[in-house]
């Protein structure tokens, strides 16, 4: 190292640092562990639970419609609450032990799959949400007329349909704000690491 | 004699396996070259405050993987500049609107005397808020090569090649240089 570079240094070390106690620090991180543990538990037990409801309401050894009924809304669930952990910013960037190259490709990859998930899986997820919904209901409007049907069947797929353009359009904006400027401020960091 | 021995470095695995343990470990090692690291990076303290904060909460979050890795601060100092590269957009646009006047390093408070003591203080903040206005990668292979890392060591962190980060080093100098003049 030359002189300049070396008395550079001397600075940089000759700065005074003064860091919190490291006591109080491990406390706070304990608990944030023990908070993304709940959180996982809660994760793993919605979608069996409410798939186990679903079994007990409705008639599935009787009628094949209810069966696919809660196939569908149980594996529809499980993909949504799976993609939505997987949003997180904290699950965003849990491995970080790469050396900067490797990070920044599985990050700007990582994030740009985010924006395609909101953008068509969630849709994919909705279809089938309405599907088994309405499924499901086949048996339980049979005694009705024939209108009442058709009016239960279009409202409840209207229904979700709008509460999932809008949740979609919310998440889309949000990462327009967040993901996409972080993907570009990403791409330009990979591309000071291509240029010498 | 030797039994005790064994005894105690069995303890002393047992001490070590345990996560809390080895943080306090890493802590007491790195936390003051963990820290100039993240001064350099944003600038200012109040930024590298949140900052190192929130490398430390991602090295207690990553702390497992690293029984497989073979130096302590190599791996630290992956998991902080892989950090410092994602908090830095986030904290850009919290803070798009901030003046100038924010954005400088807080003088450590210095007692009256010899002037040159205040002159040396001085010095040491133009040199963190110069090396903060490099470009990302630049900062972090200065500011590891000022932590005594190696050619081959930032190479691995960053994942350049050693004679990459020698030919950068030399071209930060020159611009570091023109800046602290």
């Amino acid at each position: 190292m030359d002189r300049k570079l070396k008395e550079m240094q001397a600075m940089w070390q000759a700065q005074n640092v003064e860091v919190p106690d490291a006591t109080i620090l491990v406390k706070q991180l304990q608990k944030i562990d023990r908070r993304a543990k709940v959180e996982r538990y809660i994760m793993l037990f919605t979608a069996p639970l409410t798939t186990l409801f679903l079994l007990w309401l409705l008639p599935v050894l009787e009628s094949m419609y209810s069966l696919v009924a809660v196939v569908l809304i149980g594996s529809g669930m499980y993909m949504v609450l799976q993609q939505a952990d997987k949003a997180k910013p904290g699950n965003l960037a849990k491995k970080l032990d790469f050396s900067n190259r490797s990070f920044i490709e599985s990050q700007i990859g990582k994030l740009r799959q985010l924006i395609l998930i909101a953008s068509k899986y969630m849709w994919f997820y909705t279809g089938m949400l309405i599907a088994g919904i309405n499924l499901g209901y086949i048996d339980a409007l049979a005694d009705y007329s024939m209108e009442t049907r058709v009016t239960v069947h279009v409202s409840l797929s209207v229904t979700i349909l709008f509460f999932m353009y809008f949740s979609i359009k919310k998440r889309l904006q949000k990462y327009g704000r967040e993901i996409v400027p972080l993907i570009d401020r990403l791409e330009s960091v990979r591309a000071q690491l291509a240029n010498v | 004699m030797i039994l005790s021995g064994f005894i105690t470095k069995l303890i002393l695995l047992y001490a070590m396996a345990s996560k809390k343990e080895l943080f306090n470990l890493f802590y007491g090692e790195s936390k003051d070259k963990l820290y100039r690291l993240c001064l350099g990076f944003t600038g200012n303290t109040a930024d590298a405050d949140d900052l190192f904060q929130e490398v430390l909460i991602k090295i207690w979050q990553n702390l497992e993987s690293f029984r497989k890795e073979s130096k302590l601060s190599t791996w630290a100092y992956r998991v902080a500049t892989n950090t410092a590269m994602l908090f830095l957009k986030r904290r850009t646009q919290l803070y798009d609107r901030q003046t100038t006047l924010d954005t400088t390093v807080q003088q450590t408070p210095v007692a009256p005397g010899p002037e040159a003591a205040v002159q040396k203080e001085e010095q040491i903040s133009k040199l963190y808020q110069a090396i903060a206005t490099l470009k990302e990668i630049d900062r972090i292979i200065i500011s590891l090569l000022f932590e005594k890392c190696s050619y081959q060591e930032i190479a691995s962190i960053t994942g350049l090649s050693p004679t990459n980060v020698g030919a950068r080093i030399n071209r930060i100098k020159n611009s570091l240089s023109k800046k602290l003049v």
